[in-house]
Order: structure tokens, then C-alpha cells, then sequence
């Protein structure tokens, strides 16, 4: 479904991608697993279009998209949802997920705002409040609610449960797996080992700009030496 | 001896409370390390004490005086040193003008019209970048160094006013592993040495557990626990919100 | 009583015109986070090409209507054309370059028009509908007036449905405040931008149509409504569409008792307003803070002291120049002596825009205060020589010191429209006054006896130009030039260090403002005259594009800038009567073919 060959990105002083690879098989939730300014962000910012790939592929259902406009990458089926959320403050919840809206797929059934406010139940209520003023989870909620409007194939979740309460962490937990179940691919950037084990099929482990572990996710919690090398636990 | 004391710090946005009551002090020659999730209220509490923002409730005081709404300006007159999480240097000059930028801001020279800059505090300059490690890179130009110098540059350029206080919001960030534990092995040794007080914030826990003496851990804008190493690596609502694990 | 009435409906009447273009300007400068420089043009264009539409039409009032309305598609549709053939471009370009570069439109624009409809004035035939008139409070109102009262807050309302009730006008919010998700998002950003770009242009079209049957098309328009409308956005804040008609009723009230009570000073008036206003609000009336445009970031190079090779140039240079009264005529002298004064002003202006960090588009306003003051104290109080020439400095560093207490608080586009706006009021205040002499200026300022030979005049104009600008340059290389560089570089780091950013700020404004005003003086006494013309929005220009020819990056960017420049000028004047056209040509010529910085600042990744 998604498979990213030698990722070169640029991206200010701090970070920076010295060839990026990893592949998402369609339907599975593979998690990008690394530290604080490890390149996580930087790598989905890049498959977007958001930061110009300098090097490498980005293939999208067979298609190179890399060097495209962020645009037509969104509507040729790639959801992006930003870690810091960038939901648009002075709209109301239902003008954010008409900002969204894109045509349906074939092969998928079209995301409503009914299906939605079903996934995400605690936005039903707040439809027509602004939503710079809504709680940080319910903001999380609202902007991959606004994603999925795009009808996405496959959506990039940048660390979704950053910042949240535990109990909300376990509704987007809940949420992903949903997600997966309707058959949209996800690919996860997270640093938090326990939430990214307790939706994620495969891992790639991303340190300094570059994957240096990719496999099954229950390769990596076998793994203890990997984990205290690379991750914080 | 106590350097900093913050009591019942408050601090809202438009009504959410980003930071509500928080107090701790800082001990001279002591690091305190501030963790807890993104949101929890980290960098409005640097601010608060760094004087970038006015606290709603609540007082600050350095060395037994009353510091509370200060502007940073005023604030690094009386001690008080800092480093962004967004590494902030002064792109259009050289390294050594940096740290001399600093020293002449700390000796009032700045309204001074006359006469070259990059003459004066020569070096003086050269001897913190000593300290630092960068002697060796004075004269490149600040724009184009890499992470881990800009830095180690921006630590260096703080430490030209002499703090007795010195706040680093995720000094470390971005950085490759056995980077980061250098250099704040560094400023251990400096805060231990000079008897600077320092209140760090970091998402590294290795470095967090490595070099602080005390660490406070801060949830939704709360102080939910405070101590040592051995003693947050135990607490359970820290391992609930934070560390995460069994 | 009734007079008061009047006054109220005159003023509505001009709310609803400013509110039309202010309403354009806003709605693109939000969506695109372009100041659109030539929205004054757009605004003449739709009063020209509705004249063109309007005198072969019947004279029914459904026919005029029909005019106006095509005259405002028309306009839009220039204004979609423009977006596609020069704006696109420059969105990743510092936002002083697109500034520059719809300053270039504005100059094509000007040439083209009195290429196409002439240089008169042109009135519409007024119908009797037109002319007919209500009886209110026992006075006569003109009922086209009435007509205009009601078709602002109408198209207030038609905007709001169209920003509020359709998916375009969702988009087009959520793009103002973060186009880059929405483009994440699925959405084509320049189907959008054309088309808010051409509802813009058309509002400014349809504002211009409206216009014509109580006035009529000329030439001045473009400049006149430019600066009524960046007034009435920055007021009402920029972006906001309801703070754009607060603004707009406040300015037009404003103007319309402002004749009854203080006929002369309604600029002056309509400043004080603005200032009281920002003051309290800084980002205006119903404004809010903007997050910076994302990837505008100013590249920085880094600046070192001259190196021997081109200290030797320098001094060779200046030998030269101080050879040149043994070699040359009066003429040469007279062109050299312009090229100093040119000089200064571009030096001055990099000071404040360079190692200062603020971009001025109304630099001319210290030029002519020095310009008028030397003038006023030759001519008015008999003054000698050195005493305007100390008179000129002194008063426009002064000020310029008043004002930048104002604005060294605000930043990129904010100052540089309230630099502009205050450079229009004193260009008012020398047109309107008495004592400036009006349009006619000040003329028969000549130099005291011991300077009246060329060779001396020279001489002095050396010594105080080029000292003056080596004298800035020495102090940009001081200890109080590094610390505002560092208050450019890292504002908050600057203030963690112990600096006051804001008052470094502002003494490097009434410094640049001293050195400009000198350079005014010594161009007074050069030309022995001085007219409203020393203060235009194109003399301001003139410093600022000599400062992005030479390099803002570079210390010895204005020296070069302003000597090609000057030259340039010179050349173009003689050559053709189409200078403007040339010169805007040349100037959108050059922003597109150096779009991150004429200095040739280095190329920045597309980021977030």
C-alpha cells in the first residue's frame, strides 16, 4: 500500500532524514517508533508533501508520489493528521469536517458525519461549537475525524495520544482499531512503546533520520536489549 | 540555600489552566529537572519564572527577592540565565560575537555607539567557548553549525552573564544520544562547580534520571510528584501519566 | 442640528465606498498574506473601464447597474489574471518583495491607463436619476448618497453569507488560518487563491464603479484610496471583514466632521486615530494576532567588517570622489552631488531595515521633513545655511523618535503600511499647509555665499553624505549595532541576554530617520527647492528598491544600490515618457527572477 525506498528530507537545523525506508502492507497498523527528534514527524511531513523530499520514493498504491503537491497526495487517498493537531480554531466542529470532505472510493464506504460522531461519540454533542474551544482529546478527535472525511486509504497518525489523559488514550486506541477493521492502512509515528503495542501490527524502529529495525511488533517487545538501546523504557 | 522559590503559580488561556498552583524551589548548585506529558504545563511554568509571562496568581522569588512579572530583561540583570527549546543563537554573527554580544549586554555596554564590537570581551569569549568546547569553531559563522553546537553555543552564551540561576527548556532535544549526556554532564559540573541553581525540562529520561538531583513531575498543569531518581522511577500516578509500563 | 445630520449621512455615504476596497484588500490579504499594493489600481480600473461600459449604455438606472456590475466582473477578471501570471510566484517570497512587486503592478498600471483613456479627467453624463435629491431634516440629500449608504452594509451582509454558508467561504476561513492543512487536507490552494484574489479585485472594481458618478476616473486615484485602505485595515485589523466596516464608518465619520471642524487636518486627524487606535489594540479593532506565515523566515547571512580588498576599493572610490571638483564641470558635480544625497537616504533606510529588521515603505517622510525644515528655516525664518542644515536632522530624528514609539512594537507588514500611512500625512500636511507653500513647495533656497560655488557646495555635500554614511556604518559595527542585529536575529533571546529589543529598536529609527533627514536638508540646498513630490510613496520606493538592489544582507548593499540606481533612474527619465511602465516592468522583472531576496539570499526548503 505505502512504501517509502531512501527518504532524504531537510528540515531546518534539527532534523534531518538520511534515507528513510520502510513499507505499510495495506490494512496493517505499522508503527513508526522513535525518540523526541528521532525524524518521525519530519518522515510523515515528507510523505504528505508538507516537506519536500531532497531524495527517494514515496510509492502510494504503485505510484511515486514524492516531490507532488500536498494536495493531490490527500486526494489521491493519503490522510495526514498532524501531531499538533492544527485544527482550524475559529471554525465549528461540523465547518472543520466539511473542510475535510472529499469524494467517496471506491471499495470503502463513505465516512459521514453521522459514522463519525459514532466513532468519536463525545463530538456529537459539541457539532456546532468553535473548536478552539473544545479540550486538547476532544481537539485530537476532531482532527482525525477531519481526515477520515477525505476518505482516506491510508492515514498517517502523528503521536495521537501525546498530551492525553489516560482514558482518552484508550478511546484512540479504540478508534485506530477501528479504523483498521473498516480496512484503512495506518501508519503510526509514536514514542510511547506501550500505546504503540497496543494497536500496532509491525514496527519500524527510526533513530538519527534513519529505520534501523523493522519487524513484527511482538519481535520488538521480545527484544529487550533493542528496546533499552533505542527507545525510552 | 535556597536560589528560587515559586508558591502558588497560576496561570490560565482563555480559560483552560495551564498551569494551577504550582510551588518548588531550587537549592544553589542544585539540578531540577521538570518532567511530565506535552500539555502538562512545562514551558508556561519556564515562563512564568523566566519573566516571558506574568503568572494570574502566585509569586517568584530569587534570592530571597521578589522577581514575580519581571521582564527577562530584568531578570538576567539579576542572575538569571536561560536556553529555548527552539535554539535561538544570533545567526548573523560568528560564534565569538555571540558570547561577545552576551558580555557586552552583561557589562551595559550596549548603547554604546562607537568604537568595533569585535574588539571588546575578546577574550573573555574565548574563554567560555573554552568552557564549552567550541574554542575551536570562534570564528565560523552561527547560522550554519551543527545541532549539537548551536547548543552547547547557546549554553555559552547564557553563562557570559555569570547566572546564579540558569533555566533550560529541553536543552537537549533533537540531539544524538551520547551528545545529549555530555552535555549536560557539562552543565552538572558547571552548576556543581559555580554553584548554579538549574531547572531543566527534558523528554530523555536517561538524561533525567542520569544528572538530576531532584525531579518534579508536573500532569495538566499540577505538581503530582517530586523527588529523586529512585522515587519517581516508583511513584504510580507518574508511571500512570507518564513513564508509562507495568 | 441638520447640518450634523448631513454630516452623518456624508459620512455613511463614504463608509460604504472605503469599506468596498478595505473589504478587498482584507479578504486577500488573509487568505494569501498579501498586501496587495495595486488594490488602488484595481479600484481605478474598475472607475475607468466602468466609464468605457457606462457611456454606451442607456441611462436607465437598470442599465447603470448592469454597467457597474460587468465593470466589477471585469475587474475581477484582471484580478485573477494578475494572481496567475505574477502573485503565484511569490508566496514563498519575503513578504517586502510581493509588497515591492504590486508596486510594480501599480507604476504598469498608471502608464497603461493613460495610454488606454488619456490624461483628463473623465465625469459621466449624470441622468436625472442620478442627480434627484431627498428632502431630509429640511436640507437637500443627494439620493445617490443613499443608494451608497445602504450598499455597504448589504454586501457586509452578502460576504458574511458567502463566508459562512458555503463550503468555499469554509475553506477559505480555515486556509486564513492555516493554509498548509488545508492543503493537506485535500484542498487545491490556488484554485482557491485565484478565486478570493479575483472576489477581492472585484469588490475593488465595484467600488471604484460606484465612485464615478460622484467624481470621476483620474489618474491620482490608485494612491489615494491605497492609503484610505490600508488606514481602514489596519484599523479595523487585518483579515477581519466586520472590523474592516467598523474602520471604514469610523474613518468616513471621522472625515466628514472632520471638515466641519477641522478643515485642514482630517489626515492628520484621520493618524491620530489610527495611533490612539493600535495603541490600545494593537493588531486593530477586531484583529488578533497573526502566526507568522509559515516558511517567510528572513534568511540571515553573516556580516563581517570590511575586508582589506574592499576597504582599498572604498577609499579609492572616496579619493576619486573628493578628486572630482579638479575634474569635473558643474553638471557632473550637480549629478554627483544627487548621487550622494541618494546615498545617504538608501543608507539610512538599511540601517533601520537590515541589521534594524524593519522594512519602511514611508522612509521619504524623514527625507522631507529634513527637506522642509532646512526649506522653512532658509526661506521662512532666514536662517543660514548650517542652521537648516542642522534643523533638518534634528527635526526629523525628533520625529521620527515620536512616531517609532508607536511602531517599533509591530512588525513586517503592520510597520510597514503605518510607515507608509504616516509618510501620506506629511506629503498631506506639505500639500494642504500654508506654510509648506502648498503644491507649489518652497523654491529659491540657496546655499550661503561661501558655499555657492558647485566646487564648494560639492565639497560640503561630500563631507556630510558620505560621512554620514560611513558614520551609520560605524555604528552598525558597534557594540549598540550588534545588539540590534541581536535583537533582529533572536528577539527573545536578545531579551534572555539583558537587551531592551523594543528601545534598540527605536533608537535605530529616529537614527535612521536623523540620517534621512539630513540627506533632505543637503538635497534642499542642492536643488534650491523643495515640493510635496519629496515625500510620494515613489520616493520612498525609490530607497527601498535601492536598498534590495545593493543587498539588505550586506553592509555595502545601499552604497552600490543607490549609485546603479540613481543612474538607472537618470537613464530611463531621458529615454522615454513611459519611465513607470519601465520601471514597474523592471521591478516584477526582478522580483521574479530573484524571488527569496535580490541579495540572493540562500534557496529554503519547502517547510512547515
Amino acid at each position: 500500500m505505502l512504501e517509502i525506498v531512501g527518504l532524504h528530507s531537510r528540515y531546518g537545523l534539527a532534523h534531518i532524514l538520511h534515507g528513510v525506508s520502510f513499507a505499510a502492507a495495506a490494512g496493517e497498523v505499522l508503527v513508526l517508533l522513535g525518540r523526541n527528534g528521532a525524524g518521525k514527524s519530519t518522515t510523515l511531513k515528507s510523505i504528505i508533501g508538507l516537506v519536500r523530499p531532497a531524495a527517494g520514493r514515496v510509492r502510494f498504491d504503485g505510484v511515486d508520489v514524492a516531490g507532488w503537491e500536498p494536495h493531490r497526495i490527500a486526494r489521491a487517498g493519503l490522510g495526514y493528521v498532524p501531531e499538533d493537531r492544527r485544527i482550524f480554531a475559529d471554525l465549528t466542529v461540523a465547518e472543520n469536517l466539511l473542510v475535510g470532505r472529499q469524494p467517496a472510493r471506491p471499495g470503502l464506504a463513505p465516512w459521514t458525519e453521522a459514522r463519525l460522531f459514532a466513532l468519536f461519540p463525545n463530538l456529537a454533542t459539541l457539532r456546532d461549537r468553535p473548536a478552539g474551544r473544545m479540550s486538547g482529546g476532544e481537539q485530537q478527535m476532531l482532527t482525525i475525524a477531519r481526515t477520515l472525511m477525505g476518505n482516506p486509504r491510508c492515514i498517517l497518525l502523528d503521536e495521537p495520544a501525546e498530551g492525553l489523559a489516560p482514558v482518552i488514550v484508550a478511546q484512540m486506541a479504540q478508534a485506530i482499531l477501528a479504523l483498521k477493521a473498516e480496512g484503512v492502512t495506518v501508519v503510526l509515528a509514536e514514542q510511547n512503546l506501550h500505546f504503540a503495542a497496543s494497536v500496532g501490527d509491525r514496527a519500524a524502529v527510526i533513530e538519527t533520520g534513519r529505520v534501523i529495525w523493522s519487524g513484527p511488533m511482538a519481535a520488538l517487545q521480545g527484544d529487550a536489549a533493542l528496546r533499552a538501546a533505542h527507545l525510552h523504557l | 540555600m535556597t536560589a528560587l522559590r515559586a508558591s502558588g503559580l497560576h496561570k490560565a488561556f482563555g480559560g483552560v489552566q495551564a498551569v494551577a498552583g504550582v510551588s518548588f524551589a531550587i537549592g544553589r548548585g542544585e539540578m531540577l529537572a521538570m518532567i511530565g506529558p506535552n500539555g502538562a504545563g512545562k514551558t508556561t511554568c519556564f515562563d512564568l519564572v523566566g519573566g516571558q509571562l506574568r503568572p494570574d496568581a502566585g509569586r517568584v522569588m530569587l534570592d530571597g527577592q521578589d522577581i514575580t512579572g519581571q521582564p527577562p530583561r530584568a531578570l538576567a540583570r539579576r542572575g538569571v540565565g536561560r536556553t529555548f527549546q527552539i535554539t535561538a543563537v544570533f545567526a548573523s554573527m560568528t560564534v565569538r560575537e555571540n558570547v561577545q554580544v552576551a558580555l557586552q549586554a552583561h557589562h551595559r555596554r550596549f548603547w554604546r555607539c562607537w568604537g568595533a564590537a569585535d574588539a571588546g570581551f575578546r577574550d573573555e569569549a574565548v574563554a567560555l567557548l573554552a568552557q564549552v568546547d567550541m574554542q575551536t569553531q570562534a570564528d565560523r559563522a552561527a547560522g550554519v553549525l551543527a545541532y549539537g553546537d548551536l547548543k552547547r553555543l547557546e549554553l555559552a552564551v547564557a553563562l557570559a552573564a555569570g547566572p546564579r540561576l540558569l533555566l533550560m527548556d529541553e536543552p537537549t532535544a533533537g540531539m544524538a544520544p551520547a551528545e545529549r549526556t555530555a552535555l549536560m554532564a557539562l552543565v552538572r559540573r558547571l552548576a556543581h562547580g559555580r554553584g548554579l541553581a538549574v531547572l531543566f525540562t527534558e523528554h530523555d529520561m536517561d538524561v533525567v534520571f542520569g544528572v538530576a538531583d531532584r525531579i518534579l513531575v508536573l500532569n495538566r498543569g499540577h505538581l503530582i510528584a517530586e523527588g529523586d531518581a529512585a522515587a519517581i522511577r516508583a511513584d504510580a500516578r507518574v508511571r500512570a501519566v507518564y513513564l508509562g509500563g507495568p | 442640528m441638520d447640518a450634523i445630520l448631513i454630516q452623518l449621512l456624508t459620512g455613511l455615504a463614504g463608509a460604504s465606498s472605503l469599506f468596498l476596497v478595505a473589504a478587498g484588500l482584507t479578504v486577500i490579504f488573509g487568505v494569501t498574506r498579501v498586501v496587495n499594493f495595486a488594490h488602488g489600481s484595481l479600484f481605478m480600473l474598475g472607475a475607468y473601464i466602468a466609464w468605457s461600459i457606462l457611456v454606451h449604455l442607456p441611462r436607465a438606472p437598470g442599465w447603470h447597474a448592469a454597467g457597474v456590475l460587468l465593470a466589477a466582473l471585469a475587474t475581477a477578471g484582471i484580478g485573477a489574471l494578475l494572481e496567475i501570471g505574477l502573485l503565484r510566484r511569490l508566496y514563498r517570497a519575503p513578504e517586502l518583495l510581493q509588497l515591492l512587486a504590486t508596486f510594480g503592478v501599480l507604476l504598469v498600471v498608471q502608464d497603461l491607463t493613460l495610454l488606454l483613456w488619456g490624461p483628463n479627467d473623465l465625469a459621466l453624463p449624470r441622468p436625472s436619476w442620478l442627480r434627484g435629491s431627498v428632502a431630509i431634516a429640511g436640507a437637500r440629500f443627494p439620493a445617490y448618497d443613499l443608494l451608497l449608504i445602504g450598499i455597504g452594509p448589504l454586501v457586509l451582509a452578502a460576504l458574511w453569507l458567502l463566508f459562512s454558508r458555503t463550503r468555499w467561504g469554509t475553506l477559505v476561513r480555515a486556509a486564513t488560518q492555516d493554509r498548509e492543512m488545508v492543503a493537506a487536507l485535500g484542498v487545491d490552494q490556488s484554485v482557491l487563491f485565484t478565486t478570493v484574489f479575483a472576489l477581492g479585485a472585484g469588490l475593488a472594481g465595484l467600488g471604484g464603479a460606484l465612485a464615478l458618478p460622484d467624481g470621476s476616473a483620474n489618474l491620482q486615484m490608485d494612491l489615494t484610496v491605497i492609503t484610505d485602505a490600508f488606514v481602514v485595515v489596519v484599523v479595523g485589523g487585518m483579515g477581519s471583514l466586520p472590523g474592516a466596516y467598523l474602520a471604514a464608518l469610523l474613518i468616513a465619520l471621522l472625515q466628514a466632521f472632520g471638515v466641519m471642524l477641522l478643515p485642514n487636518a482630517t489626515l492628520v486627524l484621520m493618524f491620530v486615530v489610527m495611533a490612539a487606535v493600535l495603541a490600545v489594540r494593537p493588531h486593530g479593532l477586531l484583529g488578533r494576532a497573526l502566526a507568522p506565515a509559515r516558511g517567510e523566515a528572513q534568511a540571515t547571512a553573516l556580516i563581517r567588517p570590511a575586508s582589506p580588498a574592499l576597504r582599498g576599493l572604498g577609499l579609492a572610490v572616496l579619493a576619486l570622489a573628493m578628486a572630482a571638483p579638479f575634474l569635473a564641470g558643474p553638471f557632473v558635480l550637480s549629478v554627483l552631488t544627487e548621487a550622494l544625497v541618494a546615498m545617504l537616504f538608501a543608507a539610512s533606510l538599511h540601517a533601520m531595515m537590515g541589521p534594524g529588521g524593519m522594512a519602511s515603505f514611508g522612509h521619504a517622510a524623514w527625507f522631507g521633513i529634513g527637506a522642509y525644515a532646512a526649506a522653512l528655516a532658509a526661506k521662512g525664518l532666514l536662517m543660514p545655511m548650517p542652521v537648516g542644515l542642522l534643523l533638518g536632522p534634528l527635526l526629523a530624528g525628533a520625529a521620527a523618535l515620536a512616531f517609532g514609539w508607536f511602531v517599533v512594537r509591530l512588525s513586517g507588514v503592520y510597520l510597514a503600511m503605518l510607515t507608509l500611512a504616516f509618510a501620506q500625512i506629511v506629503w498631506a500636511v506639505a500639500f494642504q499647509s500654508d506654510l509648506t507653500g502648498g503644491d507649489n513647495g518652497v523654491l529659491g533656497i540657496w546655499p550661503d555665499a561661501w558655499a555657492q560655488d558647485p566646487r564648494v557646495f560639492y565639497a560640503l555635500a561630500l563631507v556630510l553624505c558620505a560621512g554620514g554614511t560611513l558614520g551609520l556604518r560605524r555604528v552598525l559595527f558597534s557594540p549598540f549595532g550588534y545588539a540590534l542585529r541581536a535583537a533582529r536575529d533572536a528577539p527573545a533571546r536578545a531579551e534572555a541576554i539583558g537587551l531592551w529589543p523594543a528601545r534598540l529598536r527605536l533608537a535605530a529609527f529616529a537614527l535612521a530617520g536623523a540620517a534621512a533627514g539630513l540627506a533632505g536638508a543637503v538635497g534642499t540646498y542642492s536643488k534650491g527647492s523643495v515640493f510635496p513630490t519629496t515625500i510620494s510613496i515613489s520616493r520612498s520606493v525609490d530607497a527601498l528598491l535601492m536598498v534590495l538592489l545593493g543587498g539588505v544582507q550586506t553592509m555595502s548593499g545601499p552604497i552600490v544600490g543607490a549609485l546603479a540606481y540613481t543612474g538607472l533612474y537618470d537613464v530611463l527619465i531621458r529615454a522615454t515618457d513611459l519611465w513607470r511602465l519601465c520601471l514597474g516592468l523592471i521591478i516584477i522583472a526582478l522580483v521574479l527572477a530573484f524571488p527569496q531576496g535580490i541579495a540572493g539570499a540562500a534557496a529554503r526548503d519547502r517547510t512547515a
